[in-house]
């Protein structure tokens, strides 16, 4: 359930970025769940839709992808997926889940076994773009 | 791409009164027994104490409260655990336990951003926040992202350890950022170094803490620690600190 915090902070962002204007004025926030963090989906939209209680506007908006998660080692630099990475036990997929850094802890790089390695893609909650009526879409960084 | 974490790092932190950062920028000065026994004798004054400990390297907090760690609750984040003590306590080790967490600096942003960001801190007088050694990633990362700290510095007595001390006295007030005070700890009568320092920083000095060898034995025992020695002169340094403000 935690989900809620990180939906909450989804919502926060974008209330800051819309600024004194009503929220109304969303078309469309892109949102992706990075696979690592295992994000249960429909607990967090859920939470939008607590955080979103009262607000001028509703959940159609939060358009959400999930990111398949990519590792790649700093060391001998092969790649892989989550995805078919063998034996992660149920307190380190919980702990991973909570913190997705505790990864580093309790995953190796398959072909050399490596702890010093890049998430490279699907980590957690990210916000892609936020796209108002009337107006290109923000990306920020 | 925007992270979404860092607009509600305060929200999380809202019903905290007072959050007080233990740093040094040298290691083994005490910063960790001086962060846990300070939580100890607030928690014990019936203050509502936090304890969050940061050293993802080394997390210590647990082994000197003698608590033994594990995954948290959660409710709508993530819940600190409730120490016998009554201190509500956050640590990297409640993740990984004793298992080494190798980070590079973006996973150690990553990780206190989500840890800050997830964490539903409870009404507290008190949060005390212990750092690793260094000013590196982690100190500025609390710089940047929590608003409202003030900073109490740990030093030992020896020059090797105040030479780096000011270092982090000198950013931190370059920074504008306030520093409540500093304390010296395993203190040597013969060198002055330290009260040197707080003078020319303009800083008070808000305890001096001898060595104590038998600190060891009570280590890894919160009931001991607080009937210590080290705690009783801790305590006249937590008094004058719980005074400021
Ligand atoms: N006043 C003291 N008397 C005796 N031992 C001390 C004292 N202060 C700290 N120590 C010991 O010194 C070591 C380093 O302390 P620690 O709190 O881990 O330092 P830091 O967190 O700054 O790296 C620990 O073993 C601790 O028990
Ligand atoms: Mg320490
Ligand atoms: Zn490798």
């Amino acid at each position: 359930m935690h989900e809620w915090a990180l939906a909450d902070a989804v919502v926060s962002t974008v209330e800051e970025k819309v600024g004194k204007r009503n929220l109304s004025i969303l078309k469309e926030v892109h949102i992706r769940l990075g696979e690592l963090q295992n994000i249960d989906r429909e607990i967090f939209v859920t939470g939008l839709k607590m955080m979103l209680r009262g607000k001028q506007c509703g959940l159609e908006v939060f358009k959400i992808d999930m990111e398949e998660a990519g590792f790649k080692c700093n060391y001998c630099e092969t790649e892989w997926k989550l995805n078919g990475y063998p034996g992660i036990g149920e307190d380190e997929r919980e702990a991973i889940h909570f913190l997705p850094e505790s990864a580093h802890a309790y995953m190796q790089c398959p072909k050399c076994g490596s702890s010093d390695f890049t998430v490279a893609a699907g980590r957690g909650v990210l916000i892609e773009s936020i796209e108002l009526n009337g107006q290109e879409p923000t990306y920020n960084d | 791409m925007i992270d979404p974490r860092t607009s509600v790092v305060e929200k999380r932190l809202k019903n905290v009164k007072r959050i007080i950062v233990v740093s040094s920028g040298k290691g083994g000065v005490g910063k960790s027994v001086f962060s846990s026994v300070a939580a100890l004798l607030s928690a014990e004054k019936g203050l509502k104490t936090g304890l969050l400990d940061l050293d993802f390297q080394g997390s210590s907090d647990h082994i000197i409260l003698g608590e033994k760690v594990s995954l948290p609750e959660e409710s709508e984040g993530i819940c600190p655990l409730r120490l016998s003590s009554g201190i509500d306590f956050v640590s990297f080790s409640l993740f990984t336990g004793e298992s080494p967490l190798p980070l590079r600096g973006k996973d150690t942003t990553n990780a206190i951003l989500e840890l800050l960001a997830v964490t539903i801190w409870k009404e507290l007088d008190f949060l005390i926040v212990d750092l690793p050694p260094g000013i590196g990633e982690e100190i500025l990362d609390i710089i940047r992202f929590i608003q409202r700290k003030e900073f109490i510095i740990v030093s030992s007595s020896s020059l090797v350890s105040v030479q780096v001390v000011e270092r982090l006295v000198n950013l931190l007030q370059s920074m504008n950022l306030p520093v409540t005070g500093i304390v010296e700890n395993m203190a040597m009568d013969s060198v002055h170094h330290v009260s040197d320092m707080s003078e020319k920083y303009g800083l008070p000095l808000l305890g001096t803490i001898p060595y104590f060898p038998e600190l060891e034995s009570e280590i890894g025992d919160s009931k001991k620690l607080l009937k210590g020695n080290f705690a009783k002169y801790l305590n006249a340094v937590v008094k004058n600190m719980f005074k400021t403000k």
